[in-house]
C-alpha cells in the first residue's frame, strides 16, 4: 500500500480545520493533512523555511485546500507567490472559501487556482468537499 | 468723451476681475468636487469591504453551531430524549436562520451598488430551467404552470433573483396541507412586459401590501423567512427600470406583477 497523499489545508478557522479531519474519516480518504493557520505560514511551509526547514518532517503537499481570508497574508498572495515559482507551477491547489463573490472566484482562477469550492453552511457538510477532491483525483 | 472711455474702462476692468473670481472659484469648486468623490470612493470601498469580512466572520461560527449540533445529534443518537432532540433542532434551525439572514442581507446590498447590464432575456425560458431544477417546484411538492410569456429587457442574474423569490414565497405561504398551485403568465402593454406570479397561498392583508416590500418585514411568524426576499424583489425590479405591484387579500391568495421593460423601448 502506497503512502497517503499529502494535504496542506491552509486555515485559520480551528473548527473548519476539524470537521475536515472529520469529514476524511467518514469518508474513509487516507490522507496527510497538514495544517497551518495563516497565509505566510502556507509560504514558509512549501518554501521549507523554519520552522519547516525539515522536509522529512514536513513533506511537499500533494494537493494544497487554501482558504482566502487568512492573517497576515491572505489565499491570494499564497496563490500568487506560489505560481510565480516553477516548481510549484503544477500543484493542484484548490480554493476553498465562504465568499460566493464572482469576483473572488475570477480574480482565484486568474491567479491560477485549480478548483474553487465554496464552504458549506454546516461543518458536518465538509463531506461533499472531501468527495469533490477524491472525484478529482487529488486525494 | 474722457468720461466716456474712462467709464468704458472700468467697465472692463470690472468684467475682467469678475471673471478672474469665477475662474478661480471654478478651480476651487472643481477641487472640492474631486476631494469629495474620492472620499466618497474611499468609504464605499471600506463599506464594501467591511460587510464582506462581517460575512466571512460571522458566517464561520454558524459553521461550527450547525456542525457540531449535527455531530452531537448523531453521537448521542438513541441516548437523547426528545427534549434534548429538540434543544438540538432548535441550535441548528437558530444557525441556519442566521447564516440565511446574512446571505440575503448581503445580496441586497450587493444588487443596490451592482451594475446590471440590460440585455433581451426569454422570461419563459428562465423560469422552466428554475422550475426543472427544484424539486419544491415540481409535482407532488407544488403544481407550477406557466403561460408563454413575452420578450423583456432585463439583468438575468437579477431576473433569477425575482422570480427565485417570487416562486419560492408563491409555494411557502400555503396553509398546512394545501398543495401550492402557481400560474405565471404575462402581458405586453407599450414599451413595457407586466409579468405575474399567481398563487393560492394564504394572502397578504391590504394594510400590509406596502410594508411586504420593505427590509426585514415578515408577514407570519408562522413561515420560515428572512423578510429580505421581496425587498430584494423590489429592489432589483426598479433598478432594471421596472417595479413590483401586488394585489391580494387575505385567504385569496396573491398576484405580484413585476413590470420590467420590452426590448423594442430600448432603441427607441
Amino acid at each position: 500500500m502506497s503512502a497517503p497523499p499529502t494535504l496542506l489545508y491552509v486555515e485559520d478557522e480551528a473548527d473548519d480545520v476539524f470537521f475536515m479531519r472529520e469529514a476524511f474519516v467518514r469518508e474513509r480518504v487516507a490522507v496527510d493533512l497538514r495544517e497551518v493557520g495563516d497565509g505566510a505560514l502556507a509560504m514558509a511551509y512549501l518554501a521549507g523555511e523554519a520552522p519547516f526547514a525539515d522536509r522529512a518532517r514536513h513533506p511537499l503537499p500533494d494537493v494544497v485546500l487554501l482558504d482566502l481570508n487568512l492573517p497576515r497574508r491572505s489565499g491570494f498572495e499564497v496563490l500568487e507567490w506560489l505560481r510565480a515559482r516553477a516548481e510549484f507551477a503544477a500543484l493542484p491547489v484548490v480554493v476553498f472559501s465562504s465568499s460566493g463573490r464572482p469576483e473572488d472566484r475570477e480574480r482565484a482562477g486568474r491567479l491560477g487556482a485549480t478548483e474553487y469550492v465554496l464552504k458549506p453552511s454546516s461543518g458536518l457538510q465538509f463531506n461533499v468537499v472531501v468527495r469533490g477532491l477524491r472525484g478529482a483525483g487529488f486525494v | 468723451m474722457i468720461e466716456w472711455v474712462a467709464a468704458q474702462c472700468g467697465l472692463v476692468m470690472q468684467a475682467r476681475r469678475l471673471q478672474g473670481e469665477l475662474e478661480r472659484s471654478n478651480v476651487l469648486l472643481d477641487g472640492e468636487v474631486q476631494d469629495r468623490t474620492a472620499r466618497l470612493q474611499e468609504s464605499l470601498a471600506e463599506l464594501e469591504h467591511f460587510s464582506y469580512t462581517i460575512t466571512h466572520d460571522l458566517r464561520a461560527p454558524l459553521r461550527a453551531m450547525q456542525g457540531f449540533a449535527a455531530l452531537l445529534g448523531e453521537r448521542l443518537g438513541d441516548g437523547l430524549d426528545r427534549e434534548g432532540r429538540d434543544y438540538l433542532d432548535r441550535i441548528g434551525t437558530a444557525a441556519r436562520r442566521m447564516d440565511r439572514l446574512i446571505t440575503d442581507a448581503l445580496s441586497y446590498s450587493r444588487i443596490v451598488r451592482e451594475e446590471l447590464p440590460l440585455a433581451p432575456v426569454d422570461v419563459g425560458a428562465l423560469i422552466h430551467g428554475m422550475l426543472a431544477s427544484y424539486p419544491a417546484f415540481q409535482p407532488p411538492a407544488a403544481v407550477v404552470e406557466v403561460a408563454p410569456l413575452p420578450v423583456v429587457l432585463a439583468n438575468e442574474a437579477g431576473l433569477t433573483q425575482i422570480f427565485s423569490n417570487l416562486l419560492g414565497n408563491a409555494v411557502k405561504f400555503v396553509p398546512a396541507g394545501r398543495v401550492p398551485h402557481v400560474r405565471i403568465h404575462g402581458e405586453r402593454t407599450d414599451g413595457s412586459v407586466r409579468v405575474c406570479v399567481e398563487d393560492n397561498g394564504i394572502g397578504i392583508a391590504p394594510e400590509m401590501h406596502e410594508r411586504v416590500f420593505q427590509m426585514f418585514q415578515r408577514v407570519s411568524k408562522d413561515y420560515d423567512g428572512t423578510g429580505i426576499g421581496l425587498a430584494l424583489v423590489r429592489k432589483i425590479a426598479e433598478r432594471m427600470g421596472g417595479g413590483v405591484e401586488l394585489e391580494s387579500a387575505p385567504g385569496e391568495g396573491c398576484r405580484f406583477w413585476v413590470t420590467l421593460r420590452a426590448p423594442e423601448a430600448a432603441e427607441g
